[in-house]
């Protein structure tokens, strides 16, 4: 497609050499036109003229032969027609009769035509009439001119002159006329491309002005340059848009430095936020886990010692809980400052959440710098805090990890602290503590029984086992305690006394309870079915449980479920459970009392506190603390606790269960002493409910005593 | 259109059917001879205005029948009367007169003439070289063909305007 290489073509060029080409291209078009026109008008003319002449002569010769056509003068006519030759573009000329026969004819020397051989077959009248009209109708274009004149005379009409003339021998002098004429359009050419050239700067100049200001623009970023424009041509309009343009890009280049000054300013705000702590100003958990990350590199590469303090406030909820957020908030920030008054200029601290800081000791030479620095913290918390006129007093219990001897990856160190962090708060709180690799171990148990005791409900690897309580009188089954069992499927057994505190430090216990009170009343119906039907259950019940809001709920859905009788059940509850919130646990209490249910106190005498909470509660048992068992009979103080024990209970109409039981003598010195109910080895172990029920059923058969020594288990 | 019925019937006798000025056989010499009197009248013009255009034979009438039929026909607006005389007072006033003298004598041809001298009457004969005895048109046989010789010098003595195309035909002029 040729005009689409044009138009590549012309794509291509700068604007000045477009127009030139252009220009040229219409100019060179209408210059030829004008060639090609004037030099056809040429020939048409010189046509019209070669015509005309001939026509006329034509007149004068046919008028002069017809004298000759009418005497028959052939050589009369035929010297007639030599007047044609002083017409050197007559190349045939012959005339003929009214019928056509030729009378004469003339045929310019040199020119050979088959007219001259019709002249000689002249009785063919037939094919010069043919000849004659074959060429009355000339094309423009023809070389050859035919003309066709009458002959008349006395008005009739005599005869025929037929001249055939070629032109050809104008077209040298079209030629020179074209050459000239070319030579004349290409000397207009000339002026009109020099012309050009003057005149496109007018129009390119400013063009190349416009653009190179555009480049100065683009390469100095400069917005402030303006065109000038003189003309008011489309290149005037073009560059007050262009500097319209310009000064909108002006003022929205300010205002985007502005913008980005202000969001540059926003970002930093918020890099604040993201790496400091509001409240405290200390940087946050964010920043901390970065810079203990470097710091251990660090300690690595330059083969330095560096310790974290992982520190947690003691007694913060409590603040927390009673004064509200923002007197917390408060204390955060002046604990804080507090700690960061003791460091040193190389310590780092961060709040890292909650109550818990962390703090980064490099470059240590000795272990006891960083017993020093905890010293120095726990100092600093000890005085107290004062808010709204109360002093509050909180302490701090901190864990201690060593880089590169407890971890040598931030994270593990981390944890290592977080570790010897819990280990002092067990403790007592308020001191601190070096990881070591026991508790690691310890840990890691731990670790490891929680996220299994979170599936050995569903999985069914708990179970109740239970033991045999015996009525002192008769030595008969009265009740049983349902104590629980985890068969860990790779840890074998696992002790309540291990995975109960684990329940309570991961939130588990309302699970567990519920699981043991819906056990318990299930088991207390297979008893009740079994036909023992004045057998009580023991429960052990522990403080998180009973603290927990659905707590009454679960023991009325699980009593409701199973239709047990509520008096079967008996909740055992120890003494600490009883003097904390004393308010909410009597509630409580008096609830289960109300639906029937027993209230038994476990571990009885192992408590600090005074006998005087007895009073508050409705409470329908003691259980004397095995530990006061054990001495019996021998330690006078053991037997003289146990007797105030059951003289006390019986005074208030409370009775008394003596555990851990072992020994005859033992049952001698209670039974001596009116205890009312034993549980203990010396009986019968805690064992699965089947295997209570079967050997039940033995010992019914026998005489219905529990005794060890009656009934060899 | 009988006129030119006529005119047609005469073309096609003297011309088309005689194509060539050859004395044929068939056709008589005077037949053709009287045709190019008849054209020579056609050539020519005279000085006066009148109706009529007489050609005469004077002395014996070589023609016959063959001339009578252009008689009445129409020359240059003039009805053609062709007249048969032995008075050469009579030929005074003819416009074209055939003299045929016998015997073919200069002297003879010199007298009548001078009879008609000062008329306007153009003489034409058939007589060998009669151009140089003062006939204006002299009709000769030259290879089976007639041509004639024209006494330009007498014609226009006599106010006689013969047509140069016709001279052009002529074999000789003087």
């Amino acid at each position: 497609m040729p005009v689409v290489a044009i138009r590549k073509f012309l794509s291509n060029l700068s604007i000045q050499n477009k127009f030139l080409v252009i220009n040229l291209a219409v100019t060179t078009t209408a210059l030829s036109f004008a060639v090609i026109m004037a030099v056809f008008g040429e020939y048409l003319t010189k046509r019209d003229f070669i015509m005309e002449s001939l026509n006329v002569q034509a007149k004068m010769v046919a008028s002069n032969t017809t004298a000759a056509l009418v005497f028959k003068d052939e050589k009369g006519a035929e010297d007639i027609l030599q007047a044609f030759i002083s017409s050197p573009q007559v190349h045939i000329a012959a005339i003929y009769d009214a019928q056509g026969g030729v009378l004469a004819s003339y045929i310019r020397q040199g020119i050979k035509n088959n007219i001259s051989d019709l002249h000689m077959s002249e009785n063919d009248h037939d094919d010069i009439e043919t000849e004659i009209h074959q060429h009355k109708d000339d094309s423009l274009l023809s070389n050859k001119i035919h003309i066709n004149q009458e002959i008349s005379f006395e008005g009739d009409i005599i005869g025929n002159l037929f001249i055939e003339a070629d032109i050809s021998g104008m077209y040298s002098n079209i030629i020179n006329y074209l050459i000239y004429t070319t030579i004349v359009a290409l000397i207009g050419l000339s002026l009109a491309s020099l012309l050009l050239l003057k005149l496109r700067k007018s129009i390119t100049a400013p063009l190349q002005n416009l653009s190179g200001l555009m480049d100065t623009v683009i390469q100095k970023n400069d917005y402030s340059v303006r065109v000038e424009h003189t003309t008011d041509d489309e290149i005037g309009i073009l560059s007050r848009g262009f500097n319209e343009m310009l000064s909108h890009i002006q003022v929205n280049d300010e205002k985007l430095a502005h913008e980005l000054s202000e969001r540059y300013r926003a970002e930093e705000h918020l890099d604040k936020l993201a790496y400091y702590d509001v409240i405290t100003d200390l940087p946050n958990r964010h920043f901390f886990h970065e810079h203990l990350e470097r710091t251990v590199e660090h300690a690595i590469t330059t083969k330095q010692v560096m310790a974290l303090l992982f520190l947690d406030l003691d007694n913060f909820k409590i603040v927390n809980d009673t004064l509200g957020h923002k007197t917390g908030d408060m204390l955060l920030k002046q604990a804080s400052s507090r700690l960061s008054n003791v460091l040193r200029k190389n310590d780092y601290i961060c709040r890292i959440g909650g109550d818990e800081f962390a703090i980064i000791v490099e470059n240590i030479n000795h272990v006891d710098d960083i017993s020093i620095v905890s010293e120095k913290c726990i100092d600093a918390l000890s005085n107290p805090f004062v808010f709204e006129g109360n002093n509050f007093f909180i302490g701090v219990s901190i864990g201690i990890s060593i880089c590169p001897e407890d971890a040598t990856v931030s994270n593990d160190l981390l944890v290592n602290a977080d570790m010897a962090m819990y280990e002092a708060k067990l403790r007592g709180k308020n001191n601190y503590q070096y990881f070591n690799k026991k508790m690691n171990d310890e840990h890691s148990r731990k670790f490891q029984l929680e996220s299994d005791l979170r599936h050995a409900i569903d999985k069914g690897q708990l179970e109740l086992y239970y033991q045999p309580q015996v009525d002192s009188h008769d030595e008969t089954l009265c009740g049983i305690e349902a104590l629980m069992r985890w068969h860990h499927p790779e840890k074998g057994m696992i002790s309540p006394g291990e995975f109960i505190p684990i329940a309570e430090e991961t939130g588990l216990i309302p699970s567990l309870g519920q699981w043991l009170i819906n056990t318990a009343c299930e088991d207390c119906n297979r008893l009740v079915k079994a036909g023992i039907t004045d057998v009580s259950i023991a429960i052990n019940i522990s403080g998180i449980q009973i603290r927990d809001n659905a707590f009454i709920d679960t023991v009325r859905n699980a009593l409701d479920t199973f239709k047990t009788q509520a008096g079967l059940l008996e909740f055992e509850l120890t003494e600490s459970i009883l003097m904390d919130d004393s308010s909410l646990v009597i509630d409580k209490v008096n609830k289960l009392r109300a639906m029937g249910i027993l209230v038994a106190i476990d571990d009885f005498g192992t408590g600090f506190s005074s006998m005087s909470y007895l009073k508050s509660f409705p409470i329908n048992k003691l259980k004397i603390d095995r530990s006061f068992i054990s001495g019996l009979p021998q330690s006078s103080e053991d037997t003289s606790i146990t007797r105030a024990i059951i003289a006390m209970a019986h005074g208030m109409n409370i009775g008394v269960v003596a555990e851990g039981v072992e020994h005859a003598d033992q049952i001698d010195f209670l039974c001596e002493h009116d205890c009312d109910v034993f549980q203990g080895y010396y009986y019968a172990k805690p064992m699965p409910l089947a295997e209570l029920l079967k050997l039940y059923e033995q010992r019914r058969r026998a005489d219905g005593h529990f005794h060890l020594a009656r009934v060899n288990i | 259109m009988k006129t030119i019925k006529n005119l047609l019937l005469l073309y096609a006798i003297l011309v088309a059917q005689m194509p060539v000025v050859a004395v044929a056989d068939n056709v008589s010499e005077y037949t053709i001879k009287a045709g190019f009197i008849y054209n020579f009248a056609k050539f020519t013009q005279w000085p006066d205005k009148s109706d009529e255009l007489k050609i005469c034979i004077f002395g014996k009438d070589p023609f016959g029948k063959n001339i009578d039929k252009i008689d009445g026909k129409i020359s240059n607006g003039r009805t053609i009367r062709v007249i048969r005389t032995q008075k050469i007072d009579e030929v005074r006033s003819c416009h074209i007169a055939f003299l045929n003298i016998i015997p073919p004598e200069r002297y003879l041809f010199e007298r009548a003439l001078k009879k008609i001298d000062g008329t306007h009457v153009l003489t034409v004969s058939d007589a060998r070289n009669v151009t140089e005895f003062g006939v204006m048109i002299g009709l000769s046989i030259n290879d089976d063909k007639i041509a004639f010789d024209v006494n330009h010098t007498m014609a226009l003595a006599s106010d006689l305007e013969i047509s140069a195309k016709l001279l052009r035909l002529a074999r000789e002029v003087n």
